[in-house]
């Protein structure tokens, strides 16, 4: 057994069956959930070393959790519950960092710069639709910036619901609100990125004379 | 299909789809809770859906919404973010594994550090130290190998126990650190304490750790209330609770309640009226609204005449008798926050036209100074709505408002600037402060990253104008330049005081760090730096920062100053009581 492997999966006493199952189990876990949490961060911090040590410091207390035989690190407990677990204090710990953040209130969250260590997620071809790579880019640009315009609280419910793909029930645990909280919380931040969303398109738009920008594009849909 | 068109073709809505045109905006997340019981939309998401089917104007609206989410999905999933490699995180996991002291204190940068130079890990147990001495570098890293061990088992057993252990004797040694402490400040700090009372005062906040103190305001001098916000021991990792410290006669009493955000989130007091002793309101984020009746703070939601539906943030409130009161806060979309209360129900109170309700305006209303007479004057931050571009944005401009005669008026808009509080002598004389605001652009950063610096803000009303104080925190120490003041109270024309902190951590020769108060005394002439006795709570390798949240003043002359120590530890942070008093002329210091 490892060091990191403090009880057998045949263990008897009720202690013991609480205690993480394995130290490989556990680097399973991160290897699955460590991009969606550290984008997830970045998303709320929008800064790159912040978001890398609340990722890591995210793991370290769930590492402990598990050493402590916590749920959800406990045989038989569906990763799903431990995803959850981990968004939960993921985005306590962000908030935490914002609140204590004075001088920075903002920065570009940079998306597209340093493009090559995109080794994950999406493709920017794979975006439907007949856009061109600089559409996609100014999208995104303009997506970004109207993301920073709302609430910590509204970019986390967003993040979690349409990015991580959680249901509205369980971006109400992670937030801690209820789930009819959440979903009108979710239609007033999606109103709002809209809105901001569209006026930055527009604004890019007439810098650029781009004809065919998302806002025209959604105007003639 | 429903068609509507305007008259130049193009489709138009209808009253019914402006109805439902928040539905559409979460229809899927509405749907999936819309049968819990609390959900109050059931029907109307109902009569959307049928509307939906049958209205392009709506299925546009909703193809709008789809997209959004596309694009989103797009420019947040391909975040250009250096890849954190798994074996990294378990190699920095492993060297923390032993729950050794050393490695409780470490600092969550540090960790990042090492884990990208690739060093070698520092926090190894002494065993482990050893073992990896005999073995090449690049298989001691390795998190894979230590699950081939088997033996480890009882050592990491033993650990834990002896890690128990430690927390108990470390949790009994607190509690007695914390009792002598408070014993000990308490009497330094003059507070008009029993011996009994004193030490309950140190060790009163039972069930809960991590307080920080938001507000303060007193009825009398022996008569006060502090508001807080703290975890709760049990339950750590939901929101915080609200608590206040009540003081009658010099004692003060810790009053608990199971109150959090509007909707469950963690917010703050952030402002408390009182009108007598037995009644009175706290404001502050999320909707945080509460009354005190004499006996009990209760949570006022959604209350009647309020235009919205959901939580804003109040700023200030300020009570003048139980049948008037005033609120404000900051909305979004240019919705000015102004609300009144009759002794029956708050109200929304018209604001200036000026101020472009309904538009993207930020309107943050800040401070509130209402007078005897009628007359008030609150005090915020205008950011007229400016879609994004390459650079940094303009700054905010410092917004006044006046009422007079039952009307709000902008009595003053000062660019470049933010004003957080307000305090009038009398109509023709007062004293506002705040920030100016420096956006600098931040190089390298894609789509117009900027930095907010602050320098601190004093303006002045008189002779019916409001005037900058030129240079208003001149000291010897460059370091309080940057930062903002967030409270003026002023006490008569020739004493007033002024509230603030420095922005940037102050770093002292032991490489400790502290947000430096800013506070200044004004005795009719100038202002003056006034230097508060020293806080500092030395914790090996942790961060420390210190926050004054709030200022009151008695009518006996005495001065309060509330806030909160907090320790950046390992993977969290440990907030602690901070209180200064000012009596007889100086100020004393009460640390938990």
């Amino acid at each position: 057994m490892g060091e990191g492997q403090v009880a057998s999966e045949k263990s008897e006493t009720p202690r013991e069956a609480c205690e993480p199952k394995s130290l490989a189990a556990f680097t399973a876990l991160v290897d699955h959930q460590q991009r969606a949490l550290h984008v997830f961060i970045f998303g709320l911090v929008g800064e790159r070393e912040l978001a890398r040590d609340l990722t890591q410091d995210t793991f370290h207390d769930a590492w402990r959790a598990a050493l402590a035989g916590n749920r959800p690190f406990v045989v038989g407990v569906p990763e799903d519950e431990q995803r959850r677990w981990l968004f939960t204090v993921a985005y306590r710990k962000a908030v935490s960092a914002l609140r204590r953040r004075r001088l920075i209130r903002w920065e570009s969250l940079d998306l597209f710069s340093g493009a090559d260590h995109m080794s994950e997620g999406l493709e920017i071809g794979e975006l439907s639709g007949d856009s061109s790579f600089e559409d996609q880019i100014a999208e995104s640009e303009a997506l970004r910036a109207a993301l920073a315009q709302l609430s910590p609280t509204d970019v986390a419910c967003l993040l979690l619901r349409i990015v991580q793909g959680f249901s509205a029930s369980e971006v109400a645990r992670i937030v801690s609100a209820t789930p009819e909280a959440v979903a009108q919380r979710l239609s007033r931040a999606r109103q709002r990125l809209r809105a901001a969303y569209l006026a930055q398109a527009s604004e890019r738009q007439s810098l650029a004379a781009q004809p065919d920008h998302a806002l025209q594009k959604e105007s003639r849909q | 299909m429903n068609n509507h068109h305007s008259p130049e073709g193009a489709l138009a809505p209808t009253f019914t789809c402006i109805r439902f045109a928040p539905l559409l905006a979460a229809m899927d997340e509405l749907s999936e809770v819309s049968e819990l019981p609390a959900a109050e939309w059931r029907d109307e998401l109902a009569q959307a859906r049928e509307h939906l089917a049958s209205c392009a104007w709506c299925q546009r609206e909703a193809q709008a919404y789809a997209r959004l989410d596309e694009v989103m999905r797009h420019a947040v999933g391909t975040a250009a973010l250096m890849p954190l490699r798994t074996e990294d995180i378990m190699r920095d996991i492993l060297g923390d594994a032993s729950g050794a002291p050393e490695s409780a204190a470490r600092g969550a940068r540090e960790t990042s550090v090492k884990s990208e130079a690739g060093a070698r890990p520092t926090l190894l147990t002494q065993e482990r130290a050893s073992e990896t001495d005999d073995q090449d570098d690049g298989l001691v890293y390795s998190p894979l190998l230590r699950t081939e061990t088997p033996q480890r088992e009882p050592n990491t057993r033993f650990r834990r126990r002896m890690g128990q252990i430690s927390v108990a004797l470390a949790s009994v040694a607190a509690i007695l650190i914390v009792a002598l402490l408070a014993a000990g400040v308490f009497r330094a700090v003059g507070l008009r304490s029993s011996p009994g009372a004193m030490t309950q005062q140190g060790i009163a906040l039972k069930g809960l750790v991590n307080p920080i103190l938001t507000a303060i305001t007193f009825t009398s001098p022996t008569d006060g209330w502090i508001a807080g916000i703290a975890d709760e021991a049990r339950s750590q990792g939901q929101p915080e609770k609200i608590f206040f410290l009540h003081e009658q006669q010099g004692v003060w009493t810790p009053v608990y309640t199971n109150i959090s955000g509007w909707d469950g989130t963690r917010a703050e007091i952030l402002s408390i009226s009182m009108d007598s002793p037995t009644d009175g309101w706290a404001a502050g984020g999320e909707g945080l609204l509460l009354h005190y009746d004499g006996h009990t703070w209760r949570q006022v939601k959604n209350p009647p005449g309020f235009p919205v539906t959901y939580p804003i943030l109040y700023s200030a409130v300020q009570m003048l008798s139980p049948t008037n009161g005033w609120l404000v806060g900051q909305n979004d979309f240019g919705s000015t926050a102004i609300f009144h209360y009759d002794g029956r129900r708050w109200s929304a109170q018209a604001a200036p036209a000026s101020l472009g309700a309904g538009t993207l305006n930020g309107v943050d209303l800040l401070g509130i100074d209402m007078l005897p007479s009628g007359e008030g004057w609150v005090v915020g931050e205008l950011q007229p709505y400016q879609q994004a571009t390459e650079s940094a944005p303009p700054p905010p401009s410092g917004l006044i408002l006046h009422y007079v005669n039952g009307v709000w008026s902008v009595q003053a808009i000062l660019p470049g600037m933010a004003l957080r509080s307000v305090s009038m002598v009398s109509t023709g004389a007062g004293w506002a402060v705040g920030n100016r605001d420096v956006y600098k652009a931040v190089p390298n950063t894609q789509g117009g990253g900027y930095s907010d610096e602050q320098t601190p803000v004093m303006v002045r009303y008189s002779q019916g104008k409001w005037s900058p104080i030129p240079d208003p925190v001149a000291t010897d120490d460059p370091a309080q330049d940057a930062g903002l003041f967030t409270h003026v109270v002023m006490r008569s024309p020739n004493d007033g005081w002024a509230l603030g902190q420095t922005d940037e951590p102050l770093q002292d020769r032991e490489g400790y760090a502290a947000y430096a108060t800013l506070l200044f005394h004004y005795d009719g002439v100038r202002w003056q730096y006034v230097r508060l006795p020293e806080v500092k709570v030395k914790v090996q390798n942790d961060l420390f920062f210190s926050y004054v949240n709030a200022m009151g003043l008695t009518a006996d002359g005495d001065g309060w100053l509330v806030g909160s120590t907090t320790n950046e530890l390992d993977g969290g942070a440990l907030s602690r009581l901070l209180i200064y008093r000012y009596h007889d002329g100086a100020w004393s210091v009460y640390q938990s």
